[in-house]
């Protein structure tokens, strides 16, 4: 009797893992759905510009670690500046985001987001997904890379659309302004402004 | 010309030898050349590219799908000896597939019905192949006209161009070839007009963004789109740096 105890112990044992991450994957699969329809939802019933950008800014805000996603474009250059520069970047960065991408997003319409499989690795999930368009053009393909917090919950960490990580393409671009400014942050926090001040 | 081929290849292989020596950031050791180049570059878009490119544009897009179409299938042999060299499979036999459909079916490539049976297009170059082979990338190098690329990539290009059939056909003049390269050129700018408008629009540094998307969708043809959650940079060492 002790050793089926003993043996189911170590079954529910071996097989907790596993189920726990089961579920991470489902949830991560129910995240994006949710994601994608909530910015399909905004393109195409927020119309002006500044409603859109205003209702992707609390989508952001709600779905996506900022913090981490500004230790990241920031890469080296993170630990070198003030409490008050990052503090400061993290700011900007958020509102470059919301410009940016309400732009380059706003070309599309009438699509379909189907969601694909998810694979996770200690506290990253990735989830693939296909946009498909009524009018006929090419599907694009779209992974999103999650994260799981400590309090269980999910954030958004990065997108891959054609092949490109767009923080990876953000750290690149903003290392290269520090690079060619001698490391000053105040460089990249003006071109940061001027990119979100420019109204065409 | 086979012989000019072959000075670039070596230039391009000494190249990427002299880069390996020290520690560069974004594979990217002539960065100043390169950023001379770039300009260069987006003097001759603004002045003819695009001009041409939105010209096209008026042209009615089932024509111009059905260029795309005709492009891509000129382009499949390539992609089926690359699929092969590969030795993928299932790859190699949906190019083969289509290339035989599409020939037929969709009279002479100008049609994509081998789409419809759900054989969807993909394409392979020399360089993709050297990559799987294990070859080294080679410094970031942006090219006149051709734009970005690497030593590796271009070498590709031009030894694929070697054992393209249509290189080897007497009907095919050299300035069929020219036609196809600009027609092919004109067709893929106009296609990515908004698209890099936009991304021009909004980046802080589009030499080092340019420079990012090419690298990461490069590696991203490579890897034939399959992303692999293994080879993400690590970001656990971030949340320790603050309360998160």
């Amino acid at each position: 009797m002790r050793a089926i105890i003993a043996a189911f112990a170590l079954m529910g044992l071996l097989l907790t893992p596993a189920a726990a991450q089961e579920a991470d994957l489902a949830k991560a699969q129910a995240f994006v759905t949710s994601l994608a329809d909530d910015a399909i939802m905004i393109l195409s019933t927020e119309k002006s510009r500044a409603g859109r950008e205003a209702a992707f800014a609390a989508l952001l805000d709600e779905r996506a670690n900022m913090r981490r996603i500004a230790r990241f474009t920031l890469g080296q250059f993170g630990r070198e500046i003030s409490k008050d520069d990052f503090a400061a970047f993290e700011k900007l960065l958020g509102e470059f985001i919301v410009k940016v991408y309400a732009n380059r997003l706003g070309e599309y319409s009438d699509e379909k987001v189907m969601v694909g499989k998810a694979q996770a690795k200690k506290k990253n999930v990735i989830v693939a997904s296909r946009i498909e368009f009524a009018n006929g053009r090419d599907p694009i393909d779209i992974d999103w890379w999650l994260r799981l917090e400590k309090d269980g919950s999910m954030t958004l960490f990065d997108v891959r659309v054609l092949g490109v990580w767009m923080a990876q393409e953000q750290r690149d671009a903003f290392a290269s302004v520090l690079k060619n400014n001698k490391g000053d942050i105040n460089a990249l926090l003006d071109h940061l402004r001027k990119q979100i001040s420019s109204d065409s | 010309m086979f012989q000019k081929s072959l000075l670039i290849v070596a230039v391009a292989v000494s190249l990427s030898a002299c880069a390996g020596s020290s520690e560069v950031l974004n594979n990217d050791p002539f960065e100043r050349s390169n950023r001379f180049m770039f300009k260069v570059n987006v003097e001759l878009d603004n002045y003819i590219l695009k001009p041409v490119a939105r010209g096209f544009l008026y042209v009615p897009s089932p024509v111009r799908r059905s260029l795309r179409n005709f492009l891509d299938n000129l382009a499949s042999p390539v992609t089926l000896a690359n699929d092969l060299f590969q030795l993928e499979g299932k790859r190699a036999s949906t190019t083969a597939l289509r290339l035989g459909i599409n020939s037929t079916v969709g009279i002479l490539g100008l049609f994509d019905p081998a789409k419809r049976l759900g054989l969807d297009k993909h394409y392979e170059d020399f360089g993709q192949t050297m990559a799987v082979w294990g070859a080294p990338e080679g410094p970031y190098l942006f090219t006149p006209i051709y734009g970005p690329s690497s030593p590796r990539e271009f070498s590709g290009w031009i030894i694929d161009w070697t054992f393209d059939p249509l290189t080897h056909d007497d009907d095919w003049e050299a300035e069929d070839a020219i036609y196809r390269y600009a027609v092919d050129g004109i067709a893929f700018r106009a296609a990515s007009l908004t698209l890099l408008d936009e991304i021009e629009r909004s980046s802080v540094d589009f030499y080092a963004t340019v420079r990012s998307l090419y690298q990461q969708n490069r590696a991203s043809q490579i890897a034939n789109g399959a992303t692999n959650i293994d080879d993400l940079p690590d970001i656990d060492a971030l949340d320790g740096l603050d309360d998160f």
